[in-house]
């Protein structure tokens, strides 16, 4: 009886961790689905934050949640030595450029923008908390038009403290293990964050051509 | 019996509950390697062997990620292996048409390494490498 206890628990647990919170206003997908696009590229992340190593953390856990939504990602560190290469290496500088003349250099469908706004970890003995925002912008590389944009913002509070999101909950857990470490490790927060992003119904972004879902997800995209 | 039912009852409805795929790619330690990568550009070694690892068990199931034959030719094209590196850039090409403009330049400038742009300066960390002992440019040989 225990065991079976246990095991609809589980099951019950696997619900919560697997599902993603349903928005509140689902995005507008018009201009996406007209453009339909196959190929993203991800330029370097803008950081308005004192957190030097956080647009690190994002690039390299990005290409993931992208690729496995269907789309051709292109590589994200031979973009980054590339566009250094040609001056573009200052994050401030791509997101200024013309996507139109990126997506002419690279034979790109979309460019992702990223800015993380917020990395706040406030550390204290009993309570360390994070606080993080970002914004995700994909542009037209034959436009320049903004096809698709979301903005995640996010506390999570470590430590046993019960915040009512599952999803919030898991980070907590993971960060809070990182952070008992010397040298803080925020991947699993980035990886959550990211993946968060472009799953989340109704915001984040619909099946690619290379997902078995596209083109079959419009009640949820 | 019952038990066996109440397992089965929890795992469709687990699986129901909501429709997040399962992994389409071999992902290995893409992630962790290259963050390493962009924190310390001395450990290049490693994410070479960590993306050499991905290959060899994403091609033994057909899972190889967008993107991982070009940054594997990538880091071929940084430690002074221009052959082999049009060879990841061409499987690239092949795998994923999207890549095929990037990639053409990537296999242009292997077999002409830095044409004409600028002069020769020393260029500061253009390249990610810890640039190896021995380094062939061409430019270098030009007469005056």
């Amino acid at each position: 009886m225990i065991s079976l206890r246990i095991a609809l628990l589980t099951s019950v647990l696997g619900v919560l961790i697997g599902c993603n919170p349903p928005a509140t206003n689902p995005s507008d997908y018009t201009k996406l689905r007209a453009e339909s696009p196959r190929s993203i590229l991800v330029v370097p992340v803008i950081n308005r934050t004192v957190d030097v190593t956080a647009p690190d953390y994002f690039l390299a856990t990005i290409s993931r949640p992208v690729a496995e939504r269907g789309y051709y990602v292109f590589p994200v560190n031979l973009v980054k030595r590339v566009l250094e290469d040609d001056g573009l290496g200052d994050a401030n500088l791509v997101h200024q450029a013309n996507p139109k003349r990126l997506g002419e250099l690279f034979g790109v469908d979309t460019i992702l923008y990223i800015t993380i706004e917020k990395w706040d970890a406030k550390y204290a003995v009993l309570s360390t908390s994070v606080q993080v925002e970002f914004t995700y912008s994909l542009k037209s590389g034959k436009t320049g038009e903004e096809l698709w944009k979301s903005k995640e913002a996010m506390t999570y509070v470590p430590q046993n403290s019960n915040s009512g999101n599952p999803i919030a909950n898991l980070i907590s857990a993971a960060v809070n293990a990182a952070m008992t470490k010397a040298a803080p490790n925020y991947i699993p927060l980035a990886q959550q964050a990211n993946g968060h992003a472009v799953l989340r119904v109704h915001k984040g972004l619909p099946a690619g051509p290379y997902n078995s879902e596209f083109g079959k997800d419009q009640d949820s995209f | 019996m019952n038990y066996t039912i109440a397992l089965l009852l929890a795992a469709s409805i687990a699986s129901v509950g909501c429709n997040r795929p399962t992994q389409t790619y071999e992902w290995g330690k893409y992630e962790s390697s290259l963050y390493t990568l962009m924190k310390d550009p001395t450990s290049l070694d490693k994410y070479g062997i960590a993306l050499q690892k991905q290959i060899k068990n994403g091609e033994e199931s057909n899972k190889v990620p967008p993107g991982i034959y070009a940054e594997y030719g990538y880091f071929l094209t940084v430690t002074n292996q221009p052959g082999e590196a049009i060879k990841y850039y061409e499987k690239e090409k092949q795998r994923w048409p999207e890549s095929a403009r990037l990639m053409d330049k990537m296999i242009m400038n292997c077999k002409s390494p830095k044409p004409t742009q600028a002069p020769p300066t020393p260029a500061p960390a253009a390249i990610v490498a810890p640039a190896p002992a021995v380094v062939i440019a061409p430019a270098q040989v030009k007469e005056s």
